[in-house]
């Protein structure tokens, strides 16, 4: 609301009707408004009637202000308001609303004031955007005619009455009316002590204007908008330092340094316009434009003319020569980049810097240019900003040329010509640069220029030939690399170059051909990263934040004191970037001189991608590094300082080796075998007449055929070559002459071999075991399946390469498992033979023989097998049978020999005949001694045995021959020339058909003749009905103790009440006397039992007893008192 | 992966100016660190990219300062007025990346410029999450 002012009329008026008691009438009415008393007496009604006095007053203009000045307003829209119709002119709407912003600031109410002519500003800017749109107005083009005068805002009078006079005759042009408008605007900003909003409007005014003038299409000179501008950034720029001290103004630079960047821009446009900024100066078209500027600008006005620094007059000074221009420019140019760099836009800094780096090459002052563009080009470096890195190293190369820097300049001109932003033509001048320069004769030859290769070439990929990077010495490695070249042009290249560093690792098993060989990658191409090249690396590698809460309580309550984020690695986000790796300087590439180099001369690299190949001959064995690559232009050489990632490969020495192996999982004696021999030459040349010497083992056979050939690989199994192999065989040595080979070559050959089957050990006494034989081998097979008989054939071979022997094992498996038993029928004696086939191979076998070797002419063995072939087929058995005759008295043992011819059953016809396989075994005490023979009869009056019943069994033991050679033994009594030997009997059933009753076994003295015969009764009872085996009758030998004298003990009493173990070992039913007894032997044996002297039991063999009752069941019916008929069927 | 992403926001955009625009424009689509990932543009100055560069140090003061991602017109240089658009925090696998978008123009459309930042911001955000 308005304020009542400084308008004292009606106090003076007061004053002067003192005395009086004055009436204020209004109207004709007289109406009594307000009721005034003396003011000189001092009464507290004087008082009152003067303040209500003042008070309606107040409230009375006020309300007269507010309706007037309403009506004001709603007259000025509807002024507004008919802007549509033909024929409204703004310049006459900016008078009316211009009054009110009189109004407004002659009651100080600036606010308001501004605001009249910020909206005046708002519909003029409008009108020109619908201008620009085609909606045109016709009193806008009033504001198009061309310009004429360009003399800048005049901001030092409150009120520029004379641009004021022209908008109201209709006369101002757009600069007119624009900077009317603004001075007026920046007299409120003033009075409102915001200095700093001035300068913010001022750049956008100046922005918009000439966007205005743009888009008006008003015909401008040229330069003449530049002299404007320039102008008002000055005069808007000293305007404000004239109302505000010198620390304002540097706290606010950031407010000012847009107008100061734009008129140093502007100055700068003048200048290339003026030709100012030419080597030569200014010309006379230059001089006739400077004046038109000139002219343009007028005389210089009244209130500036006394100031010695006045916007005209710089502008005028910095015209009127090149000196001059260069001064005044080079002085704002400094300001505002320190400006710009205090206020930390570094990036704006950089880019006036760019333009005064530009206007330095201009004035043919390139050192001074340099620091710029290279300050410039690391911050658009660092941002990776494409086209601006473009631009600026192009002026950079420039720079350099007329500096001299040669090396820079290359380095400049290469990473240009591998620049996709330029044109071609461009890069290629670029590039011929670089080719000019290196094809020029040096000053100092030998002198190197060197750069690196990144922006010449890059290193794709690399591959290895052979690819496991692992050569022997003396091979020859290729390594093939791709190199893409970034030039435009194709480039002859004398020479490629790769430095290797060599290392050597001894006694490390990882450095050993074997592990090489196996471990190291396949594919043998290496990868390369590309570059990326326009990125900011030094930012990219910084952390992520790491933010972490952070709460703090009082130690007292518990409560939260302080919170926040803590990041926890400021440290890391906040250092110091290095400035010191400047992208451009060439980066210090050193140049490794080594003594090992890969070299690959005369390459022409054309653009995109080349593939270049080096060769090397593998000398010294150890590690090689590749560890730069250099490409070398006459004395330009282009170099990559590391090869990452890192790329060897590995020389090896490897001596001689000879494996033997058999090829399949195992050897079988007596066949022939293929074995594989491969000769490993490492560093060693096979020449012509080189064998090896094979001392013959004793019983293994190397077998010559005359078709062998033997084949010849390189290392990486490629095969070179086959040759047939010479073996020629002595007694003592085989001799197998090894075809020509190269150095780190692999001779592989096959060799049949055959281990001629040895005499087995005899088979013992405890193979022969009668009638359970069969089922124990049964029972045994599965154990003994895996587990062939080996036999270790040791060879020994003299290498040419060595003067040791190398000497060899090969395990050759025995396919066959033989076993033999004695078979009996009274006393006629057969032998069994079986033959188990252990291997996976089938066989045919022919020609078995049985002889007797020790040639007793007596004994006859009738073969009773018919066949003479016989296929054995894996895992399976073949049996054998003879019989024994004899016409005297057989011999107590037998020495016998089994033979049995052999052969796979799958080969063809073998071109030698094998050796039979041979057995030999010895048979004792086979001769037939007693006969036993067992009979159950039924109780007398009874036909059948009855269950419950008892029975009566009758044991006959009949000695079936006299006195023989086997019966001399301890047990061997003589008395009156008789002979008779003590037997132990024993009945024992032990499926539990048959209870004995009383007495089951007994001692007996046997007579020792012919048809002697021991009967004895016993009684049974049998438990179940049916048809029952009869019980064992078992006959031991008893040999009493050696001492006499002790106490002959009840066989009876020991037996049942102790533990005396019998050797029972024909008994293989698995009960628990035999479970007390297997393989007790020596218990049993024994002389000393609990300290008393104990007669023996000694099992007699299988062969001499014969049981001719073995086999004969009874009938036992049930009894007729059972309630429960139980029957046992065997 | 990234340059398919690449391509289809650059489509879309385009597509979306030439629809919009019809003036002459540089438009810039700044990453994290300050480097460029998309720009395009549709006129005959050099040194547009040199002015967006240099209105980086404005956005960078001004993101503190302003809550609003639109950040109007940032600066006016040699005729161009300098919008810009801080996404200021796009969370992708927790690590916060801001990206600017800035538009040099040469008509002060503050409405129309602010509408544009939005549909690209838009786009820039669809294409990111969906492909």
């Amino acid at each position: 609301m308005p304020r009542l002012g400084g308008r004292n009329v009606l106090m003076k008026r007061g004053e002067r009707e003192k005395e009086k008691v004055s009436r204020l009438e209004l109207g004709s009415r007289g109406i009594k408004c307000v009721v005034l008393s003396d003011p000189l007496k001092d009464s507290s009604r004087t008082q009152e009637s003067w303040n209500a006095f003042l008070t309606k007053l107040r409230t009375l203009l006020l309300m007269s202000f507010t309706k007037n000045l309403g009506k004001f307003e709603d007259d000025m829209r509807t002024l507004r308001e008919k802007r549509t119709e033909p024929g409204w002119s703004f310049c006459e709407y900016f008078m009316v609303q211009e009054e009110l912003a009189f109004v407004f600031e002659m009651l100080q109410q600036f606010e308001d004031a501004l605001v009249q002519y910020d909206e005046l500003d708002a519909l003029f800017s409008q009108y020109v955007v619908n201008f620009g749109a085609g909606d045109g107005a016709n009193w806008l083009t009033f504001f198009c005619q061309p310009v004429k005068s360009w003399n800048g805002l005049i901001l030092r009078k409150p009120i520029d009455m004379e641009k004021r006079e022209s908008i109201q005759r209709r006369e101002a042009t757009l600069l007119d009316l624009r900077s009317y408008l603004f001075s007026r605007q920046c007299t409120l900003l003033l009075f409102l002590q915001r200095p700093w909003e001035v300068a913010q409007r001022a750049l956008e005014l100046l922005h918009n204007c000439v966007q205005e003038l743009k888009l008006l299409e008003v015909s401008v000179p040229p330069g003449a908008l530049d002299c404007w501008v320039f102008l008002s950034c000055l005069e808007v720029l000293q305007r404000i330092e004239g109302c505000c001290d010198r620390t304002q103004i540097d706290s606010n630079i950031a407010h000012t340094v847009g107008l100061w960047s734009y008129a140093t821009e502007k100055l700068k446009s003048l200048g290339y316009l003026c030709g100012l900024v030419s080597e030569k100066g200014p010309n006379s078209e230059d001089l006739n434009r400077t004046v038109d500027l000139l002219a343009g600008l007028g005389a210089e006005r009244p209130e500036t003319a006394n100031t010695a620094q006045s916007p005209y007059k710089k502008l005028k000074e910095a015209l009127s020569s090149v000196e001059a221009f260069e001064k005044h420019y080079l002085d704002l140019s400094h300001a505002t980049i320190e400006m710009y760099t205090s206020i930390g836009r570094i990036r704006s800094a950089k880019f006036v810097g760019k333009d005064l780096a530009e206007f330095y090459m201009r004035k043919k002052a390139p050192q001074k240019a340099e620091i710029y563009l290279q300050g410039a080009l690391k911050n658009y470096l660092a941002e990776g900003w494409a086209l601006p890195i473009t631009h600026t190293r192009k002026q950079l190369a420039e720079c350099q040329k007329h500096l001299g820097q040669i090396e820079n300049y290359l380095q400049t001109s290469s990473l240009l010509a591998s620049d996709h932003h330029l044109t071609e033509e461009e890069r290629k001048h670029f590039c011929q640069e670089i080719l000019d320069f290196a094809s020029q004769p040096s000053d100092s030859p030998g002198h190197k220029i060197v750069l690196p290769m990144q922006s010449f070439a890059q290193l794709r990929d690399l591959h290895f030939d052979p690819s496991n990077a692992v050569v022997h010495v003396g091979g020859v490695l290729c390594i093939e690399i791709t190199m893409y070249s970034q030039m435009p042009v194709p480039v002859h290249v004398e020479q490629i170059v790769v430095n290797v560093h060599f290392s050597i690792e001894k006694n490390s098993y990882r450095k050993t051909a074997e592990w090489l060989t196996k471990h190291k990658m396949s594919n043998g191409i290496i990868n390369f990263p590309p570059e990326t090249a326009p990125f900011p690396v030094s930012q990219n590698s910084l952390p992520a934040l790491e933010l972490y809460e952070m709460f703090e309580r009082s130690p007292s309550d518990n409560s939260l004191n302080t919170t926040g984020i803590i990041c926890r690695n400021v440290h890391m986000l906040l250092r110091r970037q290095e400035s010191s790796s400047s992208l451009e300087m060439p980066s210090g590439v050193a140049l490794e001189e080594g003594a090992h180099v890969l070299r690959c001369s005369h390459v022409t690299l054309e653009p995109g991608a080349n593939q270049i190949t080096f060769r090397t001959q593998a000398k010294e064995p150890g590690t090689y590094t590749l560890r730069q690559l250099c490409a070398s232009v006459g004395s330009v050489w282009f170099v990559l300082p590391h090869i990452y990632p890192i790329v060897q490969y590995d020389v090896y020495s490897q001596e001689p080796q000879l494996h033997v192996e058999p090829l399949a999982d195992s050897l079988l004696a007596g066949i022939p075998q293929r074995v594989k021999f491969t000769v490993t030459t490492g560093h060693y040349t096979i020449k012509n007449g080189d064998s090896l010497q094979l001392s013959n083992a004793e019983a293994m056979l190397i077998l010559c055929q005359a078709e062998s050939r033997a084949m010849v690989y390189s290392n990486t199994r490629e095969q070179s070559s086959d040759a047939a192999l010479r073996i020629q065989s002595s007694d003592k040595v085989t001799s197998i002459s090894l075809p020509v080979a190269p150095a780190y070559h692999v001779i592989e050959f096959e060799l049949e071999v055959l281990s001629l089957p040895s005499a087995p050990a005899l088979g013992g006494e405890s193979d022969m075991l009668g009638m359970a034989e069969p089922h124990r081998k049964h029972k045994d097979k599965q154990k003994t399946g895996h587990c062939m008989v080996t036999t270790d054939h040791k060879v020994s071979i003299d290498c040419p390469w060595s003067i040791y022997s190398t000497v060899i094992a090969l395990t050759f498996s025995v396919p066959f498992r033989t076993t033999h038993a004695l078979l009996s029928s009274g006393t006629r004696k057969y032998v069994q033979v079986c033959v188990q086939n252990l291997s996976e191979l089938d066989f045919q076998l022919s020609d078995s023989y049985l002889v007797d070797t020790s040639d007793s002419t007596d004994l006859q063995l009738v073969p009773l097998n018919t066949q003479s072939q016989q296929p054995i087929y894996s895992k399976q058995s073949v049996f054998f049978v003879w019989e024994l005759k004899w016409t005297e008295e057989p011999p107590p043992s037998l020495h016998c020999r089994f033979s049995v011819g052999f052969s796979p059953a799958s080969e063809e016809q073998l071109s030698i005949s094998l050796k039979p396989y041979t057995y030999e075994f010895k048979v004792e005490n086979f001769f037939t001694l007693y006969n036993v023979k067992a009979e159950i009869f039924p109780p007398s009056g009874m036909e059948y045995c009855r269950t419950g019943s008892l029975c009566s069994l009758e044991v006959s033991i009949t000695r079936l021959s006299d006195l023989l050679e086997v019966d001399k033994d301890e047990a061997l009594t003589e008395s009156d020339e008789h002979f008779s030997t003590k037997l132990m009997y024993e009945v024992v059933d032990n499926s539990s058909n048959w209870a004995v009753c009383g007495k089951s076994c007994g001692v007996i003295s046997m007579p020792v003749a012919a048809r002697a015969t021991h009967r004895v009764h016993m009684e049974v009872m049998p438990l179940f009905a049916g048809y029952l085996p009869l019980p064992d009758v078992r006959l031991f030998k008893y040999l009493p103790h050696h001492s006499a004298h002790s106490s002959q003990l009840d066989a009876d009493s020991w037996i049942e009440n102790d533990s005396l173990s019998v050797d029972k070992h024909g008994d293989d039913q698995p009960d628990s006397s035999s479970l007390k007894s297997r393989g007790s032997v020596h218990s049993a044996c024994s002389s000393e039992h609990k300290g008393l002297p104990m007669p023996r039991l000694q099992a007699l063999p299988a062969g001499q007893v014969f049981n001719s009752s073995s086999g004969t069941q009874v009938l036992v019916i049930p009894s007729q008192d059972d309630h429960v008929l139980e029957v046992s069927v065997t | 992966m990234l340059t398919t992403r690449k391509c289809t926001i650059l489509h879309l955009i385009r597509s979306h100016i030439l629809k919009n625009t019809s003036r002459s424009f540089y438009f810039v689509i700044v990453g994290h660190y300050d480097n460029t990932v998309i720009k395009m543009k549709k006129n005959n100055h050099d040194l547009d990219e040199f002015t967006a560069h240099a209105a980086l140090d404005l956005i960078d003061e001004n993101i503190w300062l302003l809550n609003n991602m639109y950040l109007k017109t940032m600066d006016k240089f040699n005729g161009w007025f300098v919008s810009a658009f801080n996404t200021s925090a796009m969370y992708y696998a927790l690590i916060m990346l801001h990206m600017n978008f800035i538009i040099l123009h040469d008509i002060k459309q503050e409405d129309g410029i602010k509408h544009f930042f939005t549909d690209v911001y838009d786009l820039h955000i669809k294409v990111w999450y969906f492909l």
